[in-house]
């Protein structure tokens, strides 16, 4: 069989060679997967989330395991943006796989001034924005719950960079649909879907939370089916790519996604499980692909969309 | 917050069940055929080990190297059964493969002369076979200080190899001096080159205050953390403890061995009881019923 075509297109920009993103803050800014050569397979890495100032992180506990997933409360623990624009960035350039730096802020004026730090440096082939931090001016309402609040961000950061520029979606809301139209229209050009759902866990000994933080965010295949839902609606809802995110743990989970809507992948918690996550999966759908006799991955698409399946429409 | 550690090669091995053992009641040591980690692993560094192989329980479980025969290309591992992990573990049959990450972390500095006195409560026991094994190697006296609750909960002295000098305690003076380990070790402080610590987080504070009071004429101290683990490769930042440097450091990377002094005891004294949530019972039995 001719070899398999597994590049997607985020952006012109932003062109993957494989559909796989290894998801923020499962990955560091990927150093210490390098040494165990755990990038293979992976079209790009999502770094950590990066601040304006360095931040310590949260007390521990910071995770504990649930049902089929896992409970984080790490705190963005991160060296801050200019440890990553001036030391970490030039550090990426002998690497294949392209770097998206995930950012974070309290504030639209910390967004922007991540955002800005980082023009000047090398490396960063786009910006993953996590709007589901507490906005300090709002009193703490998270970004990503409000549609106002989410297209204001989104709109000020698209004004200060011509990168290639994604919004993580927090699925901690009512109406999804609504914000990430309103994040479409400010000008991000693909949505991340979905950030970790909050959830909470408690210590029967003690009858306290298990996290020191009380709530954290759940991940793994736990939310999978959760993540799926999210995927399928925002991507019939929005003219962005959309990328999964949500508790893959094979190929034939990353496949469900695509089939589901989204253009590529993220790969979180299974990074957290074995090093060569990012090999697993897209072995995995490189069996996939051989099996149904594709031979672009971009032909994994939703039934609907799917030629045979228009023509029994009309 | 050190970004700069160092990271033992990582390395996927399916270890196939050669042994198990109940070593003392309700403690499991399993051996497990995995010649690669066995010819790699140093004292106190620790194997990643996948207990299920569906999604539940979902993370690995991270356990000390307990001794290390490389000639057969086996290492054990010590434990009690705290969860659904352990379950597993504890009823594996010879024969039966689990996939193991390692070796991870930083080992035991071990010394090429003098006394090294090994300071062990409750499971903290683990790593300790494998220390006195390279002690013996290169001659260094193994001075062994180690203390659990009752008396069936200490260690097996005759499991250690090479020549072992054993004192013991006690919390319900069964055997050994009646009280914890830690009272013992002022006496031995003087004579020791060098003190390798591991055991529930109370018992290595209290191992931290005896040193600060000695000050400067302290021996230099590695003690061996724990903390719940995701990754153990450095990436998730989930197992930290508070450093001295006002951040955290991570358990899997900067540790499990860490030099005493990186640690912020205060802090984590101050993170309290949340720190303990995973201690199983036997082990909070061994520090926490004092004054019962």
């Amino acid at each position: 069989m001719a070899e398999l075509d597994l590049s997607v297109r985020i952006t012109d920009d932003l062109v993957l060679a494989t559909p796989l993103m290894a998801a923020s803050g499962t990955f560091g800014f990927g150093f210490e997967m390098e040494k165990v050569g755990g990038h293979a397979g992976y079209g790009a890495l999502i770094s950590k989330g990066t601040s304006v100032e360095p931040r310590v992180g949260n007390e521990p506990p910071r995770i504990a395991e649930v049902p089929a997933g896992m409970l984080n409360a790490i705190g963005l623990q991160n060296p801050g943006v200019e440890v990553v624009a001036g030391t970490y960035a030039p550090r990426w350039e002998e690497w294949e796989v392209p770097v998206v730096v995930n950012i974070v802020g309290d504030s639209v004026e910390d967004y922007v001034a991540v955002v800005e730090r980082l023009e000047s440096a090398p490396n960063v082939a786009g910006i993953e924005l996590n709007i589901s931090c507490p906005n300090v001016g709002a009193k703490g309402l998270m970004f990503g719950v409000d549609a106002g609040l989410a297209h204001a961000v989104t709109a000020a950061v698209r004004s200060a960079t011509a990168r290639p520029l994604i919004v993580k979606l927090t699925p901690n809301v009512t109406d999804l649909v609504s914000i990430a139209q309103a994040i479409v229209d400010a000008g991000a050009d693909a949505l991340s879907a979905v950030n970790t759902y909050v959830g909470m866990t408690l210590d029967l000994q003690s009858g306290k939370p298990v996290l020191a933080n009380v709530t954290g965010g759940l991940s793994g295949p736990a939310i999978r089916p959760l993540a799926l839902h999210a995927v399928y609606t925002v991507s019939r809802a929005v003219s962005v790519p959309v990328i999964a995110s949500g508790g893959v743990m094979s190929g034939d989970d990353a496949v469900e996604f695509l089939l589901a809507g989204a253009v590529a992948v993220q790969v979180g918690t299974l990074n957290f499980l074995r090093p060569d996550a990012g090999r697993f999966v897209l072995q995995g759908i490189e069996a996939h692909m051989q099996r149904i006799g594709v031979r672009s991955v971009g032909e994994i698409r939703p039934a609907e969309s799917q030629p045979s399946a228009q023509e029994a429409v009309r | 917050m050190s970004a700069t550690a160092t990271l033992s090669p990582g390395l996927l091995e399916r270890g196939v069940v050669s042994l198990r053992e109940e070593v003392m009641p309700g403690v499991w040591k399993l051996r497990l055929h995995s010649p690669r980690i066995s010819a790699l692993g140093r004292p106190g560094q620790f194997v990643h080990i996948q207990c299920a192989q569906a999604a539940d329980p979902l993370l690995r479980r991270p356990f000390s190297f307990c001794d290390i025969n490389p000639a057969a290309g086996t290492y054990d591992i010590l434990f009690n059964v705290t969860g659904q992990g352990t379950a597993i573990l504890a009823a594996a049959e010879a024969g039966q493969a689990f996939e193991a990450l390692g070796p991870l972390g930083r080992p035991f500095t071990i010394p090429d002369h003098g006394t090294l006195l090994a300071v062990a409560g409750g499971l903290g026991v683990a790593p300790f076979p494998l220390v006195a094994r390279f002690a013996a190697e290169r001659g260094v006296r193994f001075r062994w200080l180690n203390g659990a609750y009752t008396a069936n909960q200490l260690f097996p002295v005759d499991q250690l190899p090479g020549a072992v000098e054993a004192r013991l305690a006690t919390e319900d003076g069964s055997a050994g001096l009646r009280g914890r380990v830690t009272e013992l070790v002022r006496a031995e402080l003087q004579e020791a080159t060098m003190i390798h610590a591991c055991g529930p987080t109370p018992m290595l504070s209290a191992l931290a205050d005896i040193l600060f009071d000695h000050g400067g004429s302290a021996p230099p101290c590695e003690m061996s953390l724990e903390a719940p683990m995701g990754c153990a490769l450095g990436t998730c930042l989930g197992c930290v403890v508070p450093s001295t440097d006002g951040g955290y450091a991570r358990v899997c990377v900067e540790g499990a061995v860490m030099d005493w002094r990186t640690v912020d005891w205060i802090r984590l004294a101050a993170m309290g009881e949340l720190i303990h949530h995973r201690t199983p019972p036997s082990r909070v039995g061994a520090d926490v019923k004092v004054g019962d």
